[in-house]
């Protein structure tokens, strides 16, 4: 383990130093800066409050766009799990949303919503297929063997979603969030970038591209990665919680019987 | 409770019930013989509701069950799986013995854990099912059927995996758990009939239809 991490650091090293190795001679600040260019650009940016609020309401914009998809997503996809009209009827609808270019949306959330709040609606586009058709996969491949006990046993609805659809969703939702993550974060900051709200990355990136600020431009990029990353655990945090309730009651104490 | 089916009639590719009329008298023991493929497991699961007939009737009730598979939740523990069957109303869970003894914050769980504790060994109990060999698998899911509030028990071939001292073991459990309740299961043994004074309903005898 700790072995392995070194590996990963030192091949990491390497490439930064090609990176700095590269920029050194092209020696061009509008083509190419170098590692601590960047650092040094993100350094300059990070004792302001600017920076905060950009950082923070794209964040807030984007992860909440995911949350408000994660929700409606398990939601919606359970009901239409249980109602096929439900599923028929909304099929169209995550057809087009997997289907139409986000850019698209984009243009249209413009004209129609204004840019305000547009990370969080694109967000919410590109996450909700995902995690929708995640839930329907997940709950539809509960042991159908387990649900004929659990009819002949009488168990009560809540206790069969707790044992046996959970325990069969969890890794599908698990696997459509690692992808939908990543994708909400760059889905997001692209259409700020189109739409350049106030206070956003995007628009930030924006300002790199008509100063031609490269050291900038990797400075952003880096925050929006970091970003990600932390939302990335504060989701696996929440993925856990939902997985935990099956250790925590597994510990049960059991008292021993006076014999 | 008596059982009855009436001229019950199921096929697949090919016939395997062929109008069927039966009555399980309430509190007996059964023991449904044949050979295989010839309906003993179609025709438990029809008198649980898995599986309608093509034709005829049957009683329906509240049966518990031990299936061919042990359908146990495998990442939970032996007691966590017994304790599950417990109706959510204490009125209901209609036990042969004073549960109200058990304290009360973990009620179910210690009752099931009694329960368990008849036949298997005491340290296996809280271990996750996956852990446990066939042979205690196979004794959990007896448990959790008998434990099961229910009008008649249903168990499909329930002593595979248990070798010869476990199994009588086990079948003095069941003699003594099963009280008035219908006892119906399928095997392949005829030395299992005798040890479970059950009557013989075998499948394949052309004297039944």
């Amino acid at each position: 383990m700790q072995k392995s991490r070194m590996r990963t650091c030192l091949f990491l090293l390497f490439w930064l130093a090609v990176w700095q190795t590269a920029s050194f001679f092209i020696d061009n600040s509008i083509f190419l800066v170098g590692p601590l260019e960047v650092l040094k650009a993100l350094a300059a940016q990070l004792p302001t409050l600017r920076f905060w609020q950009t950082a923070g309401s794209s964040f807030l914009r984007i992860g909440g766009g995911f949350l408000l998809a994660f929700f409606a997503g398990i939601f919606l996809g359970a009901l239409s799990f249980q109602c096929s009209f439900l599923r028929d009827l909304l099929n169209p609808l995550i057809l087009t949303m997997k289907s139409v270019p986000v850019a698209s949306f984009v243009i249209l959330a413009l004209i129609w919503a204004g840019s305000r709040n547009l990370a969080v609606l694109i967000s919410f586009i590109v996450v909700f297929p995902m995690i929708y058709s995640g839930t329907i996969d997940g709950l539809s491949s509960t042991d159908s063997s387990l649900l004929e006990m659990a009819r002949v046993f009488h168990l009560p609805l809540l206790t069969k979603i707790f044992y046996l659809y959970r325990q069969a969703l969890l890794p599908y939702l698990i696997s459509a969030c690692k992808t939908a993550m990543g994708l909400s974060f760059k889905s997001g900051i692209a259409a700020e970038v189109i739409g350049t709200p106030d206070y956003s990355i995007g628009e930030r990136l924006y300002m790199a591209k008509i100063s031609l600020n490269t050291a900038d431009l990797f400075a952003w990029t880096l925050v929006v990665i970091l970003l990600c990353a932390l939302f990335e655990r504060m989701i696996f945090f929440l993925l856990n919680l939902l997985n935990r309730c099956k250790t925590a009651s597994d510990d049960c104490s059991v008292l021993p019987l006076k014999k | 409770m008596d059982i009855f089916l009436h001229q019950i009639q199921k096929s697949y590719q090919s016939p395997v019930l062929r109008g069927l009329t039966y009555r399980f008298r309430s509190g007996e023991t059964y023991a449904v013989t044949g050979p295989s493929g010839c309906g003993k497991t179609t025709l438990l699961r029809i008198i649980l509701g898995l599986e309608t007939a093509d034709k005829g009737t049957c009683t329906r009730g509240r049966f518990s069950a031990v299936f061919q598979e042990n359908r146990l939740l495998e990442s939970y523990s032996a007691v966590q799986n017994a304790a599950l069957v417990l109706p959510r109303r204490e009125k209901d869970w209609n036990l042969p013995f004073p549960w109200e003894l058990y304290g009360s914050k973990y009620k179910r769980k210690n009752i099931a854990a009694g329960e368990l504790s008849l036949i298997l060994p005491w340290d296996s109990l809280n271990q996750p099912v996956s852990a446990l060999s066939g042979g205690m698998k196979r004794r959990c899911a007896i448990c959790r059927a008998m434990l099961s509030p229910s009008d008649a028990i249903l168990m499909d071939e329930p002593f595979t995996g248990l070798d010869e001292d476990t199994k009588n073991h086990v079948i003095t459990y069941i003699k003594k758990r099963k009280g008035n309740r219908t006892l119906i299961f399928t095997t392949h043994q005829m030395d299992d009939l005798a040890k479970m004074k059950a009557i013989s309903l075998p499948l394949d005898s052309p004297t039944l239809y």
